[in-house]
């Protein structure tokens, strides 16, 4: 059945479009639209394959590595080696950071002790070999920026696991009642990250399940790098130069301004970089490392799904701190490092 | 369920014929750097496995589902286990989505990246030079590479070289009326980190070049210190080492050109 929002909309573009040479639009979005269009387009191409391989990594290991593989070693550890093996976990696992809560969430059910599970949650997403090779790959296989967000993301990971030891060390601290209360869900565990999660491996190899986890994953993340690399074009091409050096020329305000943005754009893992390269010619590296890292540690897509299982109270801890570490090192960088160790120029 | 099927299988075989052409016409060089196409195939590859599978899965489904599915879809929607696939659900509005990059590349032909929206000067044709002569062809790549990486000895043969520049034309009033900016856009992945390089042209005599006009030049080059009035000049900074000297390129001859097949510069 046709929804009358649906109807509503047709309506207002057939008006749109009778009155079209009426519609005062500025000269200059006309004169731009093609640009805009051009470099919106070339993102996407240069990002799909990385979200392809990405889909298809975290399809292949849901069919061979258990989340209990992981747990199995992560509980026997202690502290600071617990923390460092969460950490080199996250290398081998290719999740993107929404996929990565329904995994932090069964792992500290499993008890594995929450500040693992947190230096998990904050590093895989940044640390795993797709993303690794789709951050080279767009800063022209220039390993400065590729290692350098790696640090901050193991830093960042590590000091905030070790607070979360010492303030929440207990899973009570951390999940929801309701969570703790009630069984562990399905074990496709679909209510949260319906195309983007890790399930209980199954013997052999199920190639079936394998592209259709690919399939729906991609569906859903594409969308997302489709909208960020929208306004990230937008931003490039429309928005006056002088506009964007306002900010770009202040070595904290610009790190705000891109902590900001990486949490309205969402972006994946596998596409962030490509978005965050396009930034590069007006802002600082420090900038451009402060959106990659944290818009992968927190934005608006998987904000909403931590906020479905993790308590408030330690959730604005953990995203605080991480919020000030990232401004102090991105802050830090603006003032040693030049851009030009982006692109060696 | 099936709905969603058809809208997959729609919008993944859209993708495929897209990337396909794209691949095909060499269009794509128009948006990434041909060098990493590669790339492009590991998509249409994995995009075709995506595609075959869905395919079979509609026709399976088409045959299976109702027995499947159909009853417990009408008594229980939320909680029922059976083989079929329920992870996600594809809507309209999330398929106009997926479209909005081919549509929108269908719509609008690619254009140059440059420096300024003088596009009446961009006519794409393949061009040869009537001035070029026994000169070396050169880039502003491959000067910006003696001048960054090759010091010394090489940087000298370099200099004495006679040499042809193929570029777009920049005016800007930090330059006399004979000199101008020859810059053409280094393109490192894709067309999003466009990066103009360029080099301070003196021509034989005042010309009418528009911004944006292909030109050639044939002359010697050399090196000179950086003025401070150049440094808000893009291309040009863009090109100036450690050591702070610039390009100057002294023309003998020049002539108007088409822009070339590949426009970019690609390292």
């Amino acid at each position: 059945m046709v929804k009358l929002r649906n109807i509503v909309i047709l309506i207002i573009l057939t008006v749109l479009l009778c009155f079209s040479n009426q519609i005062m639009i500025p000269t200059e979005f006309v004169t731009k639209f093609p640009q805009l269009v051009t470099v919106f387009v070339s993102v996407v191409i240069q990002a799909l394959p990385f979200v392809l391989l990405g889909v298809f990594g975290s399809a292949f290991l849901q069919q061979f590595v258990t989340v209990e593989m992981v747990e199995g070693k992560l509980m026997k550890l202690k502290r600071l080696p617990g923390i460092l093996m969460s950490v080199g976990a996250g290398f081998c696992f290719p999740v993107c950071d929404c996929g990565v809560i329904p995994v932090v969430r069964r792992m500290i059910l499993k008890q594995v002790p929450p500040y693992m599970a947190v230096a998990f949650l904050l590093t895989a997403p940044l640390v795993n070999p797709i993303t690794l090779w789709a951050t080279a790959t767009a800063f022209g296989y220039n390993p400065t920026v590729t290692i350098l967000r790696v640090l901050m993301a193991i830093v960042i990971g590590i000091v905030v696991a070790l607070v979360v030891s010492y303030y929440f060390p207990r899973r009570e601290d951390l999940l929801l009642e309701e969570l703790l209360t009630s069984q562990l869900p399905e074990a496709t565990g679909r209510e949260t990250a319906a195309t983007c999660e890790m399930v209980t491996a199954k013997k052999g190899l199920d190639w079936s399940q394998l592209i259709s986890h690919a399939n729906g994953e991609f569906l859903e993340v594409v969308k997302y790098l489709i909208v960020g690399a929208l306004l990230a074009a937008t931003m490039q091409v429309m928005v006056p130069k002088q506009v964007m050096l306002v900010f770009a020329e202040q070595p904290f305000l610009s790190v705000i301004a891109m902590m900001i943005l990486a949490v309205l754009l969402s972006l994946c893992a596998e596409a962030d970089a490509f978005v965050a390269r396009s930034f590069t010619y007006h802002f600082s590296l420090g900038s451009v490392m402060a959106f990659m890292v944290f818009g992968q540690m927190l934005d608006l897509k998987n904000g909403v799904l931590l906020l479905k299982n993790f308590k408030r109270k330690p959730l604005m801890v953990i995203f605080g701190l991480v919020a000030w570490l990232v401004l102090i090192f991105a802050y830090l960088l603006n003032l040693l490092v030049s851009k030009q160790l982006i692109w060696g120029w | 369920m099936q709905k969603t099927k058809y809208l997959t299988l729609f919008v993944l075989g859209a993708y495929l014929l897209w990337l396909g052409y794209l691949l095909q016409t060499g269009l794509i060089s128009q948006y990434i750097n041909p060098k990493l196409a590669y790339l492009t195939l590991i998509s249409l590859l994995l995009l075709g496995i995506m595609f075959i599978y869905t395919l079979t899965q509609v026709s399976v489904r088409t045959k299976q589902h109702s027995s499947c599915c159909d009853a417990q879809h009408d008594a229980d929607d939320t909680h029922h286990h059976c083989n079929c696939d329920h992870t996600s659900k594809l809507k309209i509005k999330n398929v106009l989505i997926l479209l909005l990059p081919l549509v929108l590349s269908w719509l609008v032909t690619p254009t140059s990246i440059g420096l300024s929206n003088n596009q009446a000067a961009r006519v794409k044709t393949a061009t040869a030079s009537k001035i070029k002569g026994e000169a070396r062809e050169t880039t502003q790549l491959e000067i910006g590479e003696y001048l960054f990486e090759k010091p010394g000895a090489k940087r000298a043969a370099f200099l004495n070289s006679k040499f042809y520049l193929v570029g777009k034309v920049l005016r800007t009033s930090k330059l006399n009326s004979d000199e101008l900016v020859l810059y053409r856009m280094l393109i490192s992945c894709c067309v999003a980190d466009a990066v103009p390089l360029g080099v301070v042209v003196k021509l034989p005599a005042k010309n009418d070049l528009q911004n944006e006009e292909w030109v050639g030049v044939t002359g010697k080059l050399e090196f000179r210190a950086f003025p401070k009035e150049l440094s808000e000049v893009e291309p040009i900074t863009n090109m100036v080492p450690p050591e702070k000297i610039y390009v100057y390129f002294t023309a003998t001859d020049y002539e108007k050109l088409a822009a070339p097949v590949y426009e970019y510069l690609f390292p």
